[in-house]
């Protein structure tokens, strides 16, 4: 009995040195607020063909998570962030959101870099009457009906398909072929094209389709160069883009080749065949692919900066530089963010708080981002200004700003 | 650029693209002669051995000892697969054991994504981008890689079948496996050569392909299924059949996206996979097989 009671002391002494150390093993969150945490709801691609571009905004929600939290939360409440994979996948995007919306019950969505799942998603979001600040490009995501829950930030074909025309009438050119990704991103441009090259007075001499990941495209590539067009419009997002550029180049397609910012990511650039293929080849920019190139009195170069040192700083050598989806992230993001706080909504009532987190979002005016400017209100959804759209070209491996 | 020209180039570009598909499909052939097991997990073999020489190279490995590695690790993966799995489980059904194979590669798939993740990796071409000129129409030096390297593992397993011991027992196996028992040739040990080789193959295939394509952890989805195609309309057990295949596989395909639209591509090879199986399921060339899928 005696041996008992001593091992009973014993236990109670270790119980109390354990507690203290417990305490201080508890993680340290600044001083977030005692609020209950505002649950935002974060789906995108972190598999599947559109990962690359995924994974990358991810990690900026997730340090922008992190940066918000450790600031102190909004108006004193942590950011939770609740993330789903929709594995590059429209039907696994749209019961992601559904689990957000109605499981999670979170108070706003953002994210989907894939136009073709976002597409899928905006009705959803539209009928539950919850924010989506979207992540993807195709303008078609805020219409058909036009939308009153969803945003964007990043550019439409509007920019993307007309940031190609400004640039090949810059040059005199009249006359271009056409290969585009015959998927969401792509068909939209396509759509958009066909319903404008003639207005804007061009000709378009072939208009052929590859598929997401195709790796040859020397058939469509010889059609396209028996009609000896004055420029190749190459427009995708995934390797086979640049693939496709390289196989124009060795079928003797010497004139100018134009893409999107898609082309430019770090997964194509980063693997020295692809880039090397795309020599000389002129894209559609924004400012974080090259924001040290950008001159100091452009309002978004101090933002990048800012941004680059914050994504070095949370991810070190893992961390390649910023690109343009990330500012992406960043806006759709630190807008969504801005309005939650300007709202300032009660969270025991989820319908009202997502309204006024929606009204809020519809103020955002003069936001200076990393990716674009934006000027939104309750007729305009995205609201992209043409001063953040540059040219890029790749010149000697290395991508230039050109305008 | 005529119509002439054009379907030179879409014949050539065909014949690239069925090589690869050749070579695949000479791995299915091997170990379906010698196990019945239709090896879903073959277009892994290709996967492995494009990446983990890209990444060896990039990390600064001579490429040819990166190859030489690449090889190596997929005979190894394709050794451990028949030993671990398909051996424990050689008494279950054919369609188990091919069902085994496909998980399989999703575990591999999986492992890929997690250590590779979805970027995709290249390395230089073996002599070069300049492309050569045929006519109007265009191939590049490492297409002509591609086809020349099917060629050398064509005729050397040729011989290797019919010239060497371990080749000839590896055929019975194939034709009769209890009398290739009672002749005293162990099985089991022709099974696991069986994987080894095809292993190597896929691994051959991913390394001559991946300077044209680049590489990365799913492209061994399209590359079984093709490479199966190839095999099927080569009959599954003839070398030449499946060269056969591969090839008017890879030129259809690329008749269909040039002529037609590109949508029409992977269709193709699915396509071609029902009329076979309806039509002549022991292959154009006809084999000992027909009708015994």
């Amino acid at each position: 009995m005696r041996t008992h009671r001593k091992s009973l002391l014993y236990l109670f002494v270790l119980g109390a040195l354990l507690m203290p150390a417990l305490l201080a093993c508890a993680p340290s969150t600044g001083s977030p607020g005692s609020g209950e945490p505002y649950k935002i709801g974060f789906l995108n691609s972190s598999s599947g063909y559109m990962a690359a571009m995924g994974s990358q905004e991810r990690d900026v929600v997730l340090m922008l998570e992190e940066k918000v939290n450790k600031a102190g939360g909004i108006n004193g409440r942590p950011v939770k962030i609740v993330y789903y994979d929709d594995e590059s996948d429209e039907s696994k995007g749209v019961l992601a959101l559904k689990k957000l919306i109605s499981e999670d019950k979170v108070l706003a969505v953002t994210g989907t870099a894939a136009s073709g799942i976002a597409m899928a998603e905006a009705p959803v979001a539209e009928e539950a009457r919850i924010p989506f600040v979207t992540m993807n490009s195709s303008y078609s995501v805020l219409l058909n009906p036009a939308k009153k829950w969803v945003f964007k930030v990043a550019s439409s074909e509007k920019f993307l398909v007309g940031g190609i025309y400004r640039y090949l009438k810059s040059k005199g050119i009249s006359s271009f072929a056409w290969l585009s990704q015959g998927a969401g991103f792509g068909r939209e441009a396509r759509k958009y094209l066909e319903e404008t090259y003639q207005k804007e007075g061009f000709k378009v001499v072939a208009n052929e389709e590859y598929g997401p990941s195709d790796t040859d495209m020397k058939p469509q590539l010889t059609k396209i160069k028996s009609t000896n067009p004055q420029a190749l419009v190459v427009y995708g997002a995934e390797p086979a883009g640049a693939i496709a550029i390289r196989q124009a180049r060795e079928l003797g397609i010497n004139v100018p080749v134009l893409g999107p910012p898609s082309m430019t990511m770090g997964a194509i650039m980063n693997v020295k065949e692809l880039r090397e293929g795309m020599e000389g080849a002129i894209f559609v920019a924004f400012k974080p692919d090259m924001w040290q190139q950008l001159p100091d009195n452009d309002p978004q170069k101090k933002v990048n900066e800012e941004f680059d040192r914050d994504m070095k700083a949370k991810y070190g050598a893992n961390f390649k530089g910023l690109e343009w989806p990330m500012g992406v992230g960043y806006d759709a993001f630190t807008i969504l963010i801005n309005a939650i706080k300007k709202a300032s909504p009660d969270t025991s009532k989820l319908e009202d708080a997502r309204a006024k987190i929606r009204d809020a979002l519809e103020q955002t005016k003069g936001y200076i981002g990393a990716f674009g400017m934006l000027d939104q209100s309750p007729t305009e959804h995205e609201g992209l200004s043409w001063e953040s759209v540059v040219i890029g070209e790749i010149k000697v491996g290395k991508y230039q700003l050109v305008k | 650029m005529g119509l002439l020209d054009q379907l030179l180039q879409f014949a050539l570009s065909g014949v690239g693209i069925g090589a690869i598909y050749a070579i695949v499909g000479l791995g299915f052939m091997i170990v379906y002669s010698v196990t019945r097991v239709v090896n879903f997990a073959q277009g892994e073999f290709v996967m492995v051995g494009g990446m983990l020489t890209a990444v060896l190279y990039a990390a600064g490995v001579p490429l040819l000892l990166a190859m030489a590695i690449a090889v190596a690790f997929a005979i190894l993966l394709g050794a451990l697969i028949q030993r671990g799995i398909i051996h424990p489980a050689r008494n279950a059904s054919t369609v188990t054991l091919i069902l085994l194979t496909f998980g399989v590669s999703i575990v591999i798939r999986g492992i890929a994504l997690l250590v590779w993740k979805t970027d995709p990796h290249s390395f230089p071409a073996f002599s070069g981008e300049k492309s050569i000129a045929i006519g109007q129409a265009v191939v590049s030096p490492q297409a002509i890689w591609v086809v020349g390297t099917l060629l050398v593992v064509a005729v050397a397993l040729f011989l290797f079948f019919d010239r060497t011991m371990p080749g000839k027992a590896l055929q019975a196996c194939a034709i009769n496996p209890p009398a290739a028992r009672l002749m005293g040739i162990n099985v089991e040990t022709m099974a696991l050569v069986a994987f080894g080789l095809a292993a190597a193959m896929g691994a051959v295939a991913g390394i001559v392909t991946t300077p044209l394509t680049t590489t990365s952890y799913d492209i061994g989805i399209p590359m079984a299924v093709k490479g199966f195609v190839a095999a099927l309309v080569g009959g599954l057990n003839r070398i030449e059949g499946v060269l056969l295949g591969g090839v008017v596989l890879g030129i259809l395909e690329s008749m269909a996206a040039g002529l037609i639209s590109s949508g029409f591509k992977d269709a193709i090879a699915l396509v071609v996979l029902v009329l076979v199986l309806l039509l002549r399921p022991g292959g154009l060339l006809g084999g000992a097989e027909a009708g015994n899928i």
